[in-house]
């Protein structure tokens, strides 16, 4: 992993390449990490890695022209051998007219967490936690499977306006199945600190879904009010930061939030909130062009607040950017994230007891947008769906297709929960919904 | 490049391994994007690293660098067998390979124009000709033209004498059109959705796919969608177009065949496989008309090169024959666990990642049938056309796809355009269903360049041979 020091020369070394090769202006990212995963199946240790990477992205302008380049050679020779190819694409390109420019950056002020610990992680540490973890899935009768990640790595950002931003950060990651027969139960863990991940409880979580899965019964697709818990909720909720709060989306008219700024678009628990900064999430000072992340409430009490910009449609709104650029160049514009929706006040038990008839959706698999101006999704339920009686869990049922908008779900919401878990970059509770459509049907 | 390979396969075998791999690979990307007139993305790539994978005690590990000197050799040998080590302290039974022939020479896909010494000037206005071609209709808003190439070179030497030096070619891209109204959107793509068709070859390649010369009628269409009826719901015979019946191959055999997925080894990602081992040679997958080979050597194909990264020899293996189950997709150690010869589809994506069992080019054979009349013998049905959306079950049993348009066939014609088309079954059910497959003129090669698969993450380069082809009795319309 790079140091500070060792990012920055190499970003003035390709910004000092992109004007000698004749561009005026030029931004540059080092991105590079230091990662390892060891994964299991079938109660071994079956694909185990470690990776080095570094990779240089930079973006050259001649006015209004731009060239990029991307490298992991970063010799002086390779970095002034991709500065001339950027410099000769931005020649030969025709002008784009909203391009904004390259802008100056106050400094930002680092909030990503760095744990040694983490960093230093070895093979046999992450081997140790995945012997824990196949001891209690096949002790209690079941296939484990799974990987458990550790990384370190470092962003830095630099251009000619004067912007010079460096941060480092850690991350673990954890997923556990258990499958016995036809049945499966999965638990998870992502955070910045290995030291935080308790991964026989994990392997506990994955094992007791797996075995009260067993024996699920047939269930025919229909309407069902559920109760989503958190992996399916995270889940469908980064559709919506896909397609609504992106304001390049929004400036050509197809967010599925368009037209609705200031208007009720769920349910008035509903507050979903980006912060950068809070470490329940996954926090980041800056973001792939520099700017500095900040806190923003897309959603509060129901009503769409705030859409995300980057400096290219932030300069076309004649707004300021949010922080929310990804690497340029980025035709995708900017995307939310951490997302943080807000707890409520009731238990998952309590939830389930107030569902007079419905379903218990574990996690979602393989979504999809199936129509994007309603947000609709399609996937599939996994790793354990069990129906609700009478306010009671009363079987485990066998997977089904569900094709529902997320916007008409979080309309339709009647609790939410009030523990929260991190996936990623987005923290969430669990939600009970009023009607929730099911189209399919497997095997399994 | 052949020392640094020796190097590490010495260093590996000094520290302990029992088998190693090397593979240096250098790969160059061009990636443009024109948008509503300017170029948003024009991007180049460089890659460059070195991946060592090793059995040590009887166990995997694998290490990457990008640092290609002495230092960096030893030290991804060193790390590979250090992780093997730890890989083993949870091992049971050591790992066992397939027995391959030695890999040994050179190949460069076959090409006429090298796609990335093309001027980037000629790229660029190649793709604003034909996105701009796209201007003129009144709810049009965005239009977009896609161009990428890419050459990847390959070193690959193991410990039993294996050696080859491998460059692969691929080009490829499209255009679409997307017309906005009342917060609706609905987009056109042509050759395919999602940025368009992708090749093993030269510039020549894109240069044939004439992207202006359809633009006009891929925006009219965009345009039309708009306020086109949404498909109706019901069971209706389709005839599925060459762009999604690939991903239909896809999705429902191109998966379920790999034989890592049976063997569970991705189970707590991408899933596992209904096709359990004792189907081999008696299940019957589909109907008589379904005929499928995983061919890596089909020339152009984009899942095609001449040895997969085990160093195993491109091969062309029978999937399905007349409806039965006959073959699966395998690496080294998968296939011996089956106790059959590799069938050469362990592929990695880039120095950084290990291979995995991924498809090459999985070809659905042709048929008999003229389009035309397989278009008069079907009245009252439905053609559906370009992919809009998947999702697939974990163990690719229960599937759903829409697509960008639907046709009503009329009178042996496309007659009444639909939006929001999407059709749902059940894998072997549907293939069961299949009683019309278009013959040899129809037949096209669709590349897909974004399976993902693996953890960390892989994206593979794959193939689908298609023709149009007919499904009966299929549930339409579940999107509403």
């Amino acid at each position: 992993m790079t140091s500070q020091d060792e990012a920055l020369t190499v970003l003035d070394r390709a910004l000092r390449a992109a004007a000698a090769a004749g561009c005026d202006a030029a931004d540059a990212v080092l991105l590079s990490s230091s990662s390892a995963l060891t994964r299991f199946a079938n109660n071994i240790i079956h694909q185990n890695v470690a990776t080095e990477s570094a990779t240089l992205f930079l973006r050259t302008a001649r006015g209004k022209r731009i060239g990029c380049v991307r490298t992991g050679v970063l010799s002086s020779a390779g970095i002034g051998a991709a500065a001339q190819k950027a410099a000769d694409i931005a020649a030969a390109a025709a002008e784009d007219p909203e391009f904004p420019g390259i802008v100056a950056s106050p400094a930002a002020e680092p909030c990503a967490v760095f744990d040694d610990p983490t960093a230093e992680a070895t093979p046999e540490q992450r081997a140790d936690a995945v012997r824990r973890i196949i001891g209690c899935v096949e002790g209690g009768g079941a296939v484990a499977s799974g990987s458990l990640s550790t990384a370190a790595g470092s962003a830095a950002v630099a251009n000619t306006a004067g912007t010079r931003q460096f941060e480092r950060e850690t991350h673990a990651g954890l997923s556990v199945v258990a499958m016995a027969d036809a049945a499966a139960g999965r638990a998870e863990f992502s955070g910045q600190r290995l030291g935080e991940m308790d991964a026989a409880e994990r392997a506990e979580s994955a094992l007791k879904t797996c075995l009260d899965s067993r024996g699920a019964a047939e269930l025919e697709p229909g309407e069902y009010a559920v109760v989503l818990e958190p992996p399916a909720v995270a889940d469908l909720l980064r559709f919506l930061a896909r397609l609504g709060f992106n304001a390049l989306d929004m400036q050509q008219g197809r967010s599925c939030l368009q037209g609705r700024l200031g208007r009720k678009v769920a349910d008035e628990r509903i507050t979903l909130i980006q912060d950068p900064r809070d470490p329940a999430g996954w926090p980041s000072a800056f973001d792939g062009e520099g700017v500095p992340t900040q806190r923003l409430e897309l959603i509060a009490d129901g009503v769409f607040r705030n859409v995300v910009h980057d400096t290219r449609t932030a300069a076309k709104d004649g707004v300021a950017s949010t922080g929310n650029g990804g690497i340029p160049p980025n035709p995708y514009g900017p995307h939310a994230a951490p997302l943080l929706l807000s707890p409520g006040a009731a238990t998952l038990d309590e939830m389930i007891a107030s569902t007079e008839r419905g379903l218990l959706v574990s996690h979602v698999h393989y979504t999809n947008v199936a129509e994007r101006s309603t947000c609709t999704i399609t996937g599939m339920t996994r790793y354990g769906l069990f129906e609700i009686v009478d306010g009671a869990v009363a079987r485990p049922v066998k997977n089904l297709r569900f094709t529902q908008s997320v916007l008409a779900a979080l309309a339709d919401v009647g609790g939410v929960g009030r523990a929260r878990q991190r996936f990623g970059s987005v923290v969430v509770p669990a939600l009970q919904v009023g009607s929730f459509r099911f189209t399919g049907k497997s095997d399994h | 490049m052949d020392e640094l390979l020796g190097r590490a396969l010495d260093a590996a075998r000094a520290a302990g391994a029992s088998h190693v791999e090397a593979r240096v690979v250098s790969t160059a990307i061009e990636s443009y994007e024109v948008k509503n007139g300017a170029p948003v993305a024009a991007v180049s790539s460089e890659r460059l690293g070195l991946g060592v994978r090793a059995i040590a005690d009887g166990a995997w590990g694998f290490a990457a660098v990008q640092d290609l000197t002495r230092d960096g050799a030893d030290r991804a040998a060193q790390r590979a067998v250090d992780v093997a080590r730890a890989s083993a302290t949870a091992a049971k039974d050591p790992v066992r390979l397939a027995e391959a022939p030695a890999a040994d020479g050179t190949y460069v896909t076959p090409h006429e124009v090298d796609p990335v010494a093309v001027p980037v000037e000629q790229k660029i206005e190649l793709l604003m000709n034909a996105e701009r071609a796209m201007h003129g209709q009144p709810d049009v808003k965005i239009t977009q033209a896609f161009l990428t190439v890419l050459r990847k070179r390959t070193r690959f030497a193991n410990s039993e004498g294996s050696h080859y030096d491998q460059t692969i070619f691929e080009c490829g891209g499209g255009i679409a059109a997307t017309a906005v109204k009342d917060g609706e959107s609905q987009v056109r793509s042509y050759p395919n959705s999602f940025r368009g068709n992708f090749a093993t070859a030269g510039f020549e390649y894109f240069t044939a796919l004439d992207l202006q010369a359809e633009a006009g009628r891929v925006a009219e269409e965009a345009q039309a969608l708009l306020s086109a009826p949404t498909c109706p719901a019901g069971r209706r015979d389709v005839i599925i177009e060459g762009g999604q019946l690939a991903l239909q191959v896809h999705e429902s055999i191109g998966h379920p065949i790999e034989l890592d997925r049976v063997f569970g080894t991705e189970a707590a990602y991408a899933g596992t496989s209904f096709l359990t081992t004792e189907k081999l040679g008696t299940f019957r997958y589909g109907s008589d008309h379904v005929n499928v080979v995983a061919d890596a050597t089909v020339p152009a194909g984009l899942g095609t090169f001449r040895w997969d990264d085990e160093g195993v020899p491109a091969q062309r293996v029978p999937i399905i024959e007349n409806g039965v189950f006959v073959g699966y997709l395998s690496d080294r150690e998968s296939a011996a666990k089956l106790g059959v010869p590799s069938a050469g589809a362990a592929r990695a994506d880039g120095p950084s990642r290990i291979p995995l069992v991924r498809m090459t080019n999985i070809n659905l054979l042709p048929g008999a049938w003229e389009l035309d009349d397989l278009l008069a013998d079907t009245d009252g049905g439905l053609y559906l056309a370009t992919n809009r959306s998947w999702s697939i079950d974990d163990r690719r049993v229960n599937f759903q796809f829409g697509t960008e348009v639907a046709y009503e066939i009329e009178g042996g014609k496309l007659g009444q355009l639909y939006k929001n088309p999407s059709y749902t079954g059940i894998t072997w059910e549907f293939w069961g269903a299949c009683d019309a497959v278009c013959n040899e003129r129809h037949w096209k090669l669709f590349g897909t360049p974004n399976c993902g698969k693996g953890e960390p993450g892989q994206s593979a380069h794959v193939g689908h041979g298609v023709a149009p082809a007919r499904f009966r009795h299929v549930q339409v319309g579940v999107v509403r």
